[in-house]
């Protein structure tokens, strides 16, 4: 485990030194900040749009971020031949694959950070300090980009850059989608299609299940039952991604 | 790491997906019961906007909303229907949206379809004085209908007149359309310039239920979206009470709207439709609760005191009851 932690000192501070994470994360402070733009508003309805606004930046320059650092963890340290030496220490490949997960998630946990602090001063600013709902929805978010990173983490271990830049954009969209997908699926009545429908459903992630920003904005409120549920569904999600990450970059010939 | 235990690691991989699937199961029970269902209902024509908006439904109805803001301030009031519609299907739980949208059908759209009207009435009395003796007497059916039309058209604006309830307006609705038809068939022999004016007479109070009607049954779809809270039962029950004096219904919602927490004024809004219902002894009963709580005392303490005196409060019951002639 230790090595694993020098491997995410390195990662985090690797993707420090990049500047696509400061570009996506001005560009992303600066889209917070401007949904101060819609005090011509109602208080009532420019709240909910700065919690909208934030809420969903956080979320997709987050998924931008988890996504870039993973596709760069593996295929960068084969393009600068740094995997090389490192593999020849007494380094397992899974420690490698576990060490780049959670550099790459101290990455996307400062990057949620430093725009929930934004966030939460325009709050303060407009008079409303954040409740413990918000807290719970920017929480399950990080899990939620967390496990994206995972993903596309486990798929740069035998898929090429192009390959999984599209897959997971495309598996971020589908997996929001999910839901309906089931609700689609009760109505059909082939057997082969509904079994091979309710595979579908249970392989790929239902990102749906971290979004509760668009229900928190209108006031509901959300169970901490609910909560560690679905937390325990992105970590179980997450080893999964892990151990397929682990089986593939094993049989890779590095 | 050696074959055998790497293909242990995919098999374990494959085994995690059976506790997955059991939370999901789990996961969508609680998403049911907490209300966090999104409830969009996918047509096949609204997939392509769904994927795009996978996951950032609050982005896109603030968006319309902007739209829907930018339409009010230029009056254009048709326009946001649509929005109002799409708003409230990306984001039902939003009650501004059903407060906001059924507000400007009951009372915006409802008075810009009667906008033209003093100017119709005008101008019908002007052709009338006009008119020789024979020729007034040949219009008196079409004279009568416009006369009909005008009272019914009086009676859905003013405060002070009975309103319409639920049961009584398909009766006046089939009423305006039985003067329609009565008017198609009389043709346009006669006078044409009557004729325009006085169809459009029956057509404005027709119109304007139709409108309150469509904004009533938004605010009744709200409701059944956001039955936990206060704020759109009192939005229905306001507007029965206000737009519509129909009392019973108000009573019916703002009695609802009671139940969940709420703004004092409320309770005082559920104490003039009592009034107006006809339960002088529930209204009296809600004011001294407002009394007791510390709420508008001093108009709650004026409201005990003309009920237990007069048997009325509400400026509209006094009138009725004649305690405060014109």
């Amino acid at each position: 485990m230790k090595k694993a932690w020098v491997i995410a000192l390195n990662t985090f501070q690797e993707s420090l030194r990049k500047k696509t994470f400061y570009i996506l994360l001005v560009v992303a402070l600066i889209v917070i900040g401007a949904s101060r733009f819609f005090s011509f508003l109602a208080a009532e309805d420019e709240l909910k749009m700065i919690k909208d606004v934030s809420f969903s930046t956080i979320e997709f320059f987050g998924a931008l971020i988890a996504i870039f650092t993973a596709l760069a963890a593996v295929s960068g340290e084969i393009e600068k031949r740094t995997i090389y030496p490192l593999l020849s220490k007494p380094i397992t490949r899974s420690n490698f694959i576990i060490g780049k997960l959670i550099g790459q998630s101290l990455i996307i946990l400062l990057n949620v950070i430093l725009m929930s602090i934004f966030f939460i001063v325009l709050l303060f600013i407009k008079k409303s300090p954040p409740d413990i709902e918000t807290f719970k929805t920017v929480f399950l978010i990080f899990i939620e980009l967390v496990l994206i990173g995972s993903i596309t983490l486990a798929v740069a271990t035998f898929a090429t850059d192009a390959f999984n830049l599209i897959f997971s954009f495309f598996l971020y969209i589908v997996g929001h989608l999910i839901s309906y997908g089931k609700s689609l699926l009760e109505r059909v009545e082939n057997v082969v299609l509904k079994g091979l429908g309710e595979m579908l459903y249970t392989v790929i992630p239902n990102y749906e299940n971290f979004n509760i920003k668009d229900k928190v904005v209108v006031g509901v409120n959300v169970t901490w039952q609910y909560v560690g549920q679905t937390v325990l569904y992105g970590i179980i999600y997450i080893a999964i991604a892990v151990l397929i990450g682990v089986y593939f970059f094993n049989k890779r010939e590095v | 790491m050696n074959r055998k235990l790497n293909q242990i690691l995919l098999l374990i991989a494959i085994f995690l997906y059976i506790p997955l699937g059991l939370l999901q199961v789990k996961i969508n029970y609680r998403r049911t019961i907490e209300n966090l269902e999104s409830r969009m209902l996918l047509m096949p024509g609204q997939m392509a906007g769904s994927l795009i908006l996978s996951g950032f439904r609050g982005i896109a109805a603030d968006l319309l909303w902007l739209n829907i803001e930018d339409f009010w301030h230029k009056g254009q009031h048709y326009k946001m229907l649509p929005l109002f519609d799409a708003v409230s299907w990306l984001q039902p739980e939003y009650v501004t949206v059903w407060a906001v949208g059924g507000w400007h059908m009951t009372y915006n759209i409802f008075a810009n379809v009667s906008s033209g009207i003093d100017n119709l009435k005008r101008q019908l009395e002007t052709i009338k004085e006009n008119l020789s003796d024979s020729e007034k007497k040949k219009m008196l059916p079409v004279l009568n209908i416009a006369e009909e039309a005008k009272a019914i058209q009086d009676g859905l604006t003013s405060y002070y007149t009975h309103g319409l309830t639920e049961k009584e307006r398909p009766v006046v609705i089939a009423k305006l359309t039985a003067y329609e038809k009565k008017l198609e068939e009389m043709g346009d022999e006669n006078n044409k310039e009557i004729m325009d004016i006085v169809k459009k007479l029956v057509e404005i109070p027709r119109e304007q239920i139709m409108w309150y009607e469509r904004g009533v049954n938004f605010l009744k779809k709200g409701v059944s979206y956001n039955s936990e809270k206060y704020d759109v039962y009192f939005e229905l029950g306001w507007t029965y009470y206000h737009k519509g004096q129909d009392y019973p219904n108000a009573v019916k919602y703002l009695e609802k709207a009671v139940k969940f927490p709420h703004p004092a004024y409320v309770d005082n809004v559920l104490a003039h439709s009592y009034e107006l219902n006809g339960q002088p002894d529930k209204a009296l009963e809600q004011w001294e609760k407002q009394l007791k709580e510390g709420n508008f005392t001093n108009i709650a303490e004026r409201a005990i005191r003309c009920i237990k005196q007069d048997g009325a409060f509400n400026p509209k019951k006094r009138k009725e009851l004649g305690l405060d002639p014109d």
